[in-house]
């Protein structure tokens, strides 16, 4: 079976983890080192935005200061994301030839998350993908993940929760929830899972550790040895991760807008009250989020979450968010008493669309590169 | 046997294109360049863009911007080396660009080579479309 290796370099701060992501993924493009599984965990804790996502949108930087929050960016793509000693995060550096890995980039992530679902498996918890990238439990999030490909690398990463401070992590991003009633918070931390509450009691990390180890070995028939930088990568790594700390990286995309403009709709379906909120970015004409909920029956349960993940970052046009709605009903989620039309009209009035008809698809810019 | 035929992915006669699914096309400034059809296909609804800035120093086949799509960032790169001249504004304003129109309006940069000739180890299209029928086997 194919040798890779393991760095497990114990608690770092984040701009010595995002500064050894850079280094791993070219010493694997240039093919100075081996396939390699990462552990990162992070110390002090952190708010990480995507790579191309502006800060003052995702992450509210006096809370940050005010609770010894770092602020970093990661290499990898997808939202903003707080991490402490509480949640293991993970990562797959190999080479794009890797004969383990699909061609199509959809089936990439279906077959890495499989390692995901097979470590919480260990635990007696029943996870599954969920499109684009997450792994759920019964609707609920419990690893999101995001990508990067650089040359003839990629790196695949993401999170565990194992335990969460869920407080913190709301006063720490900007989600979009401030106007939210007691309720509704509540619903919204029903969105995510940790292995905590599902286990009555969080597992030791270094137990964690052994089962990612364990799956990757039996998902993807590789075997993973423990082992250490190189001393080129060492060198590498001092001499760059300084400039993992320097605000030319951290806020090298800047936001345009103050924040995202959040509008909130009811709706009166027949089988009970429909409520949505949109987080809108229309600079980039884009639904960044919503939020959706109400009283009403549906089988299963999970079904308004995972219509919530089909409509993140979908064009701010009527019609896209139509044909997403659509869409999500032909998965065959059962609603009673509650139409396409009528999750369709209480979406398009938080997102302002109602009576506006489709964006023209021209707008102003999103998120830009500093220097522009 | 291909489960993907290649042709679905257009590919324009009179461009030169890199391995990593980039086209250019020379002109009075310099080579003007984007991504493949290909390339905005595979990556789907295109979220983000970041350019390189005028003035910058680029060598072919590194890194020089990149986009972002179902949170996976892809890589810009360079197809020749030189200094870019001019970037398109407007996809960094609209991504969706690469996805509409590729070829025309949503163009990423002009480059200026540093030698004569930089588009010679280039593939022409039909190099390039067997490039793509080849991959197509595997998808």
């Amino acid at each position: 079976m194919t040798p890779w290796r393991l760095l497990d370099p114990g608690p770092l701060p984040a701009w010595r983890q995002m500064a050894l992501d850079s280094v791993v993924i070219r010493a694997r493009a240039d093919n100075r080192v081996p396939d390699t599984l990462r552990f990162m965990e992070f110390e002090p804790h952190t708010a990480l935005v995507g790579y191309h996502q502006a800060v003052d949108l995702e992450i509210n930087r006096q809370i940050c200061d005010e609770l010894g929050v770092e602020i970093n960016r990661r290499i990898t793509g997808g939202g903003a994301i707080y991490m402490d000693a509480r949640q293991l995060g993970w990562e797959m550096c190999l080479g794009q030839d890797n004969a383990a890995l699909p061609r199509d980039p959809d089936a990439v992530y279906r077959t890495l998350s499989r390692v995901v679902v097979e470590t919480l498996a260990a635990f007696g918890i029943a996870a599954r993908f969920r499109p684009v990238n997450d792994v759920e439990v019964a609707g609920r999030k419990i690893s999101g993940t995001g990508g990067v490909e650089w040359g003839d690398a990629l790196i695949y990463q993401g999170t565990l929760l194992v335990d969460f401070d869920v407080e913190t992590m709301l006063r720490v991003l900007r989600l979009a929830i401030e106007k939210l009633t007691d309720k509704e918070v509540l619903s919204f931390q029903q969105r995510i899972v940790t292995m905590a509450e599902l286990l009555g009691a969080a597992p030791a990390m270094t137990v964690v550790k052994a089962e990612v180890v364990r799956a990757v070995q039996k998902v993807l028939e590789v075997t993973v040895y423990p082992e250490s930088l190189t001393t080129e990568e060492e060198a590498d790594w001092l001499r760059v991760q300084d400039s993992f700390r320097q605000p030319d990286w951290i806020d090298r995309r800047v936001a345009r807008l103050a924040g995202y403009d959040v509008k909130t709709a009811q709706v009166k379906a027949p089988g009970g009250l429909l409520r949505a909120q949109a987080a809108v970015d229309a600079d980039a004409g884009r639904i960044r989020k919503v939020f959706l909920t109400g009283d009403f029956f549906v089988y299963p349960e999970r079904a308004p979450l995972d219509l919530e993940a089909s409509l993140k970052d979908c064009p701010l046009e009527a019609a896209a968010v139509h044909e997403r709605v659509a869409a999500h009903y032909a998965e065959g989620y059962r609603y009673l008493g509650v139409s396409v039309d009528d999750w369709f009209r209480v979406i398009v009035q938080a997102a302002g669309l109602d009576g506006k008809g489709e964006s023209d698809g021209h707008h102003q810019s999103g998120p830009r590169d500093r220097s522009h | 046997m291909a489960t993907q035929p290649a042709s679905r992915w257009q590919v324009r006669d009179d461009f030169s294109y890199h391995p990593r699914h980039h086209w250019c096309r020379e002109q009075a400034d310099g080579v003007l360049m984007g991504v493949t059809d290909y390339t905005q296909e595979r990556a789907g609804d295109i979220l983000y863009v970041s350019l390189p800035v005028p003035g910058e120093t680029v060598r072919a086949g590194e890194p020089m911007g990149s986009i972002e799509s179902g949170k996976w960032v892809g890589q810009l790169y360079a197809p020749v080396s030189g200094v870019v001249v001019a970037v398109n504004e407007r996809v960094a304003a609209d991504p969706r660009l690469l996805n509409r129109d590729p070829y025309e309006a949503g163009w990423i940069a002009v480059i200026r080579p540093d030698a004569a000739g930089s588009l010679d180890a280039l593939w022409d299209a039909d190099r390039y479309r067997a490039a793509l029928e080849e991959m197509a086997e595997d998808l």
